[in-house]
């Protein structure tokens, strides 16, 4: 007893002689401090998510491409980090006058200590909306052409439209923030903008050869390993919660509703999706499962800090019917997705942004905040789209786009990087240009036979 | 000749039909099997064995797991697509295979290009001497030319008026292969193309051959 009011007495006589104001800047420094750190674990929970995104799709591909897509998602974010970094995040982020995009912070020149952060977290974010089309392209586009693609995507098409919606960090604000566009973590300003850059990919690209009939109908062509689909689907499910919770820009109370939010709209995707699947006849397939999954967290990310847990699942479970309902349409339309990106974060980022929209906590269905996530939707299309569509006419006219049917045949691992990542199960186990000076010349003659 | 067949239907008899149903549907592939002449149509096939079995609602499980079996058995357990030899064991550098006497007097690329029709025959069920047609179309411009390397595949004559180089025989595999995606899907195809190379590989000379040269 004697000893706790000595202690009492001990406190009270050092806040006293504490001055108020150190106080003060000590709690600044340590929220700050405690901010970075937690957006700095927020961005390496993302960058996870790109060894997510490289075995799920290496999975739903066929084996003789593996290296191939992994090659592809191991490269665009190093490539579209360094674009980001030069001209993106100004882009995205600078001063932002007009409303329409930033016009400094380049290089991240006058930066300080928590826009390291926030570039760290950003760049992750926009490598998120970038390998997003690597998947949809995936068996049948050049590897120089997509790295093309994919630092356009980054550097311009991504940034822009994240200005409208997000812009800006230092003045000015973006004509979408401005209307006032809820998306909390970028259902639509990542992963609609990147599916319709991969559906502006597909659609230059052309589908794989044979996966339509002559009558048109669909051919089935399954992955080569649906343990690195799961695996893969685990791993995104995981950097999700970095790439919603991370979101705040701060350590705050908020993340745990956003975090559980996160979790059971991931859930739900599930349970949706395999509902949809019933309600249609159709067997149970894992990889649409996985697929429900990540439609159910695309879809909660738009409003993972404004709903409440149970609109949360509503919006998984409808994400999971989206992802299987907006498939089948692609298949009709004829357009070959190879793992499903633009259902899943084009069709879902739609239906997440709505619900961001219509499940409001206190503000259900405000017809005026529908109206807004409209516009919203709406603009992300408008402005992705056809830029996306463009890039890829032009890479395809200048530099090649679609790979050739013999480089299909003998598949990408093997025409395009000479390594394969099964060599024992593939026709032509050893690439001419990897064995050596014999090979070289080998090489040579293989690419003389072509030409002739 | 059913012998390599009759692994791969048990195999799938066990595998898709109800137990009281393997009499019958053992009985009824007998008596097939004894009536076959040359490779059967495993699609046909599937269908008249779950149709006399009374499962005629199993048909697609059936010639799903026909097909697995097809493609996972190795070249010396069953050669289906070879029907009408026995597949002689692998060559290895120690010990060359058997030379096969019906393709021996064929040059190896026209064993592999029938081989790879008659799988492809074998698989569909659908004919396949139009997508022979079709690929040469595709890759040969000129029409005499066209039809003297058809005749020179089909029958083994004519190649004196149309030398085939390397390049060529290339092209027209390559062509053979396209053609085959869009008619019977890239899945079927790519099987269909391991099988036959496994077993052009049995062949002596693809010691100094590599059937791979032809890809």
């Amino acid at each position: 007893m004697l000893f706790n009011r000595s202690r009492l007495l001990f406190t009270a006589l050092l806040f006293t002689l504490l001055p108020v104001p150190t106080l003060a800047a000590d709690l600044a420094t340590l929220q700050t401090a405690t901010d970075t750190i937690w957006l700095v674990s927020a961005g390496a929970l993302v960058f996870l998510m790109q060894a997510g995104f490289a075995l799920l799709e290496s999975g739903m591909a066929r084996a003789k491409n593996t290296v191939n897509v992994l090659m592809k998602n191991y490269t665009d974010v190093c490539f579209g980090s360094i674009a980001f970094f030069v001209v993106g995040y100004g882009l995205m982020f600078g001063s932002n006058p007009s409303g329409w995009f930033g016009e400094d912070r380049f290089l991240l020149l006058g930066g300080e200590h928590l826009d390291y952060s926030l570039l760290f977290f950003q760049t992750m974010f926009a490598a998120t909306a970038a390998t997003i089309v690597s998947g949809a392209m995936a068996e049948r586009t050049r590897y120089r052409g997509y790295i093309i693609g994919s630092v356009f995507i980054m550097g311009l098409i991504y940034p822009i439209f994240g200005a409208w919606a997000w812009g800006s960090l230092y003045s000015g604000n973006g004509w979408l923030k401005g209307l006032g566009f809820i998306d909390f973590a970028g259902s639509t300003v990542v992963h609609s903008v990147g599916a319709w850059c991969a559906l502006a990919g597909v659609l230059v690209v052309g589908p794989r050869l044979g996966r339509f009939g002559p009558d048109g109908r669909p051919r089935h062509i399954p992955g080569h390993n649906l343990t690195l689909v799961a695996l893969g689907g685990f791993i995104l499910w995981f950097g999700w919660f970095g790439f919603n919770g991370g979101s705040t820009a701060k350590a705050e109370a908020g993340i745990g509703l956003i975090v559980l939010n996160t979790h059971l709209a991931a859930a739900s995707g599930v349970a949706g999706a395999a509902f949809t699947l019933l309600l249609l006849r159709r067997p149970l397939l894992a990889s649409m499962l996985v697929n429900g999954s990540l439609g159910g967290l695309v879809g909660i990310t738009a409003g993972a800090a404004s709903m409440s847990p149970m609109f949360a699942i509503v919006t998984g479970l409808l994400a999971g019917a989206v992802v299987i309902i907006s498939g089948e349409l692609l298949l009709s339309l004829r357009i070959d997705d190879v793992v499903g990106a633009i259902p899943v974060h084009g069709f879902c980022g739609v239906w997440g942004t709505l619900a961001a929209g219509m499940f409001v906590d206190g503000r259900l269905f405000d017809p005026q905040q529908m109206l807004v996530q409209v516009i919203g939707v709406a603009a992300a299309f408008l402005w992705s789209f056809p830029v996306a569509y463009l890039l890829f006419q032009a890479i395809a006219k200048l530099g090649g786009l679609r790979c050739s049917t013999r480089d299909e045949q003998q598949g990408l691992d093997y025409a395009e990087h000479y390594e394969l990542a099964y060599p024992e199960f593939q026709q032509q186990p050893l690439h001419p240009a990897i064995v050596g000076a014999a090979g070289d010349r080998a090489a040579r003659e293989e690419r003389h036979v072509e030409r002739v | 000749m059913s012998s390599g067949y009759s692994l791969i239907v048990r195999s799938a008899v066990h595998e898709t039909l109800p137990e009281d149903a393997h009499e019958t549907a053992l009985a009824a592939w007998t008596r097939i099997s004894a009536e076959l002449v040359g490779a059967p149509s495993l699609r046909e096939l599937s269908r008249k064995l779950c149709t006399e079995a009374g499962h005629a609602k199993l048909e697609n499980s059936f010639y799903a797991a026909l097909l697995r079996n097809f493609f996972s058995q190795r070249p010396d357990h069953a050669a289906p697509g070879a029907a009408t030899n026995a597949a002689p064991a692998a060559a290895t550098p120690e010990r060359p295979a058997r030379r096969d006497p019906a393709n021996s007097a064929r040059p190896l690329f026209t064993v592999l290009v029938h081989g790879f029709l008659d799988q492809l025959r074998t698989v569909s069920g659908q004919d396949s001497n139009g997508t022979l047609a079709r690929a040469l179309t595709d890759a040969i411009s000129d029409r005499n030319r066209r039809s003297a390397i058809e005749r020179w595949l089909m029958r083994g004559d004519g190649m004196e008026s149309a030398p085939c180089d390397l390049a060529q025989q290339r092209a027209i595999m390559h062509s053979l292969y396209v053609q085959a995606c869009r008619e019977f899907g890239p899945v079927m195809t790519d099987g269909v193309l391991t099988k036959t190379l496994q077993q052009v590989r049995t062949d002596p000379r693809a010691l100094h051959q590599p059937p791979e040269q032809w890809l």
